[in-house]
């Protein structure tokens, strides 16, 4: 079978353009067509989201009629709400509490399901992963039945050592500790992995060598395993932060943000302003102040840890 | 000459097509799964008999309904036919996205005569009507019969006073711990829950124009004060803060617990589905003075202003809020009823179970108890700013005039 007949300029033509595009060019070409279906999805819904909410926030706008630009006006009046300092402090609140809380028990509870005397590991490990894979809806819920002041699990139990009843959720003193306490129990299996990977990832003849010098448990925890695992604690402290500072569902389910507000956080509050008020540039100002808080934490974060992160 | 006689005759056929192809409105309503297969069921039946017509619903959860359908206004996608709840009625008012069906409702000669007055009201701004009432409903007290009976206190008559509510409820309070009952279910939710105690002060939200924020008057605040402090300290009426929804208060009212408390139409049929829970209901004690104390509420069903297909929009919104879209949604008992018709209200609650004589109860409250809320823009943001007022003060962090007067300036920024 005779080969089809290329017309002579159409095959120099070809040779030319496959002559033009180097190969590296074409690797360039072929990786970001690769790229692109993530990458238009970034643009469009978190670029230009993220842009565009920075305009809202200079505007009065509530979704209907034309933007009128307002310039600074909403972060004017955002510095003297009173609302916004409340969900601020009480957003820290929660942040504060929940991130120590969560990474000291992490912490803890990596060291001890590492060590292989200790039995049933596996078992321990996932029941602590569990609530990480739970809907959050569904662990508020749950939790919600548990807290309960007068049909809860936990003044019903407490009630047999004669403690108690707490007014778990339903007093501004208690909710927030009630609120922490179902936040920490939902994360703490998620930075225990990271932790358990750390964790075996130090080297032994570290600890072979310190043995030998004869440091006690304690000692080796401090002088070997913190350094060795401080990358993986930079990371669980920088994330566990932003989270904490973007609490909205547990909160939500759990107490609406009451009593008396003593629960509402700065993205219930952006929420509300932006979904119930239609008040879209002054919720855009909110969010971006909590952009800026979470910006500034990080950056010093980012200082700070080279003093005390292991490169 | 063939090929053009060929387009030519594709022409006419597509155009022929188009002609008779059916005018296509969308439908917007909030709901749960239950509540959008009875909305499925009326445009089913709407275009069974108005085959010229197709009806494409948009179905969203309540709690983030306006929201999207303000989003689909803003983007041009504005639903011919929406569902509003009246809380942001003036909202949507105000930014022009409803159309004025004043004009249709007579052309039309809709008959609106059957119609709660106290619904009308809701769906009107200057004596324009811009939609049609969905679901005209008090906020009746409901009082636990077994409970006062127990006591050997007959049931208040209908023209009962608050400080008659307090008596009653202290007299009905007993126990502790797990025996405990309360005279009154009380609880902070929305706005509506605080309202009858203000307007029994001679108090209001607003001033008439609604344009000023006076809930701060002293003796709108010195009820309220004996409202949150003193009778839910003295255990007569529930903490707001123990019981947080109206689902745990009519809990504890279903296990005689709770003697009297505010509900709506539904929670009627909640009640009649557990067994023997015998309730009546009644209006809301207000005083000789002031009477009209007992929430109305109504929801409104409109056309966008935009909508480039109104004939076939009022067709479907005559049918949705007549008498055929009514007995469906009687028939699905998915809201009370619009119409002042015992009908109605024995297809939607079941008349062998109490609460006994619902109809002319709600007819009575309609007529002599009943008063609509003082909505205005901005409604729901300043509900949020004065329950977490009130919050404060149950959680004993300041007075109501303290925490009211705290607050004005906020409210007044938001109604200026």
């Amino acid at each position: 079978m005779a080969a089809p007949v290329i017309p002579y300029s159409r095959s120099i033509k070809r040779k030319e353009t496959s002559m033009k595009l180097s190969s590296k060019a074409r690797d360039a070409i072929a990786g970001y067509l690769f790229i692109m279906p993530n990458m238009i999805g970034f643009l469009l819904f978190l670029a230009f989201p993220v842009v565009a909410s920075l305009f809202i926030s200079a505007a009065e706008w509530n979704l209907i009629t034309e933007p009128i630009f307002v310039g600074i006006n909403n972060f004017i009046a955002l510095f003297q709400d009173s609302y916004f300092w409340q969900c601020l402090r009480n957003t820290a609140y929660f942040s504060l509490f929940s991130v120590l809380l969560g990474i000291v028990t992490s912490l803890f509870l990596a060291v001890l399901l590492n060590n292989p005397r200790v039995g049933f590991s596996g078992f321990l490990k996932s029941a602590i992963f569990l609530p990480v894979i739970f809907s959050t809806v569904s662990v508020a819920l749950i939790w919600q039945w548990i807290l309960d002041t007068h049909i809860g699990m936990l003044n019903h139990l407490l009630g047999y050592i004669r403690l108690g009843p707490f007014p778990w959720l339903t007093d501004p003193h208690w909710s927030m500790p009630s609120v922490i306490i179902v936040g920490v129990w939902r994360q703490i299996g998620y930075n225990m992995v990271i932790f358990l990977a750390a964790l075996q990832g130090v080297p032994q003849d570290l600890y072979e060598a310190a043995d030998i010098d004869g440091a006690r448990p304690l000692h080796k925890f401090w002088n070997v395993t913190w350094p060795m695992i401080s990358p993986s604690t930079f990371f669980v402290l920088v994330t566990s932060i932003i989270n904490s500072f973007q609490v909205f569902d547990i909160t939500t389910v759990l107490t609406n943000g009451g009593p008396a507000n003593s629960t509402n956080t700065i993205i219930m509050m952006v929420y509300q302003y932006a979904f119930q008020n239609f008040k879209m540039g002054y919720a855009s100002a909110a969010a971006y102040m909590l952009f800026a808080i979470i910006l500034v934490i990080t950056a010093f974060q980012n200082i700070v840890s080279k003093r005390w992160v292991h490169t | 000459m063939k090929r053009l006689a060929f387009f030519v005759s594709v022409l006419v056929t597509f155009g022929m097509a188009a002609s008779a192809a059916p005018v296509t409105i969308k439908y917007a309503f909030w709901g749960n799964p239950d509540a959008i297969g009875v909305e499925k069921d009326i445009i089913d039946a709407f275009e069974a008999t108005n085959p010229d017509i197709k009806v494409t619903p948009v179905a969203v959860a309540y709690n983030d309904y306006h929201a999207k359908l303000l989003i689909m206004i803003a983007g041009g996608q504005a639903p011919d036919v929406m569902r509003v709840d009246s809380y942001f009625f003036q909202d949507f008012m105000k930014n022009k996205a409803l159309k004025d069906i004043t004009g249709l409702i007579k052309t039309n000669k809709f008959d609106i005569s059957k119609l709660y007055s106290v619904g009308l009201q809701d769906v009107q701004s200057g004596g324009k009507f811009y939609g049609l009432p969905w679901g005209t409903a008090p906020l009746y007290m409901f009082l636990n019969k077994k409970m006062f009976a127990d006591a050997g206190i007959p049931l208040p008559a209908n023209n009962w006073t608050y400080e008659d509510l307090v008596a009653l409820s202290k007299k009905l309070a007993k126990g502790e711990g797990e025996n405990q009952q309360w005279g009154f279910g009380f609880y902070l939710g929305e706005i509506n829950g605080m309202l009858p105690f203000v307007w029994g002060a001679g108090g209001d939200l607003f001033d008439k124009t609604r344009t000023k924020f006076t809930m701060n008057d002293k003796a709108v605040t010195d009820r309220l004060d004996d409202v949150l402090i003193a009778n839910v300290k003295n255990n007569a009426f529930t903490s707001p803060f123990t019981f947080q929804k109206a689902d745990d208060i009519m809990r504890y009212f279903s296990q005689n617990k709770v003697a009297m408390m505010m509900g709506s139409a539904a929670t009627i049929l909640s009640l009649q589905k557990i067994d023997g829970c015998d309730f009546a209901v009644a209006p809301f004690p207000g005083t000789a003075k002031v009477p009209a104390v007992t929430v109305y509420k109504s929801n409104i069903v409109g056309l966008s202003a935009g909508t480039k297909q109104e004939k076939a929009a009022w067709k479907f919104l005559a049918y949705l809020r007549g008498p055929e879209g009514e007995e469906l949604y009687m028939k699905a008992k998915r809201m009370a009823p619009t119409y002042d018709d015992q009908r109605y209200w024995d297809l939607y609650a079941d008349t062998t179970k109490p609460p006994a004589k619902v109809k002319e109860i709600t007819q009575e409250i309609s007529g002599k108890y009943g008063r609509i809320l003082p909505l205005r823009a901005g409604w729901m943001e300043v509900q949020t700013i004065v329950m977490g007022a009130l919050q404060k003060v149950v959680a004993g962090q300041a007075t109501s005039a303290q925490a009211l007067t705290e607050i004005a300036p906020k409210v007044q920024a938001v109604i200026k």
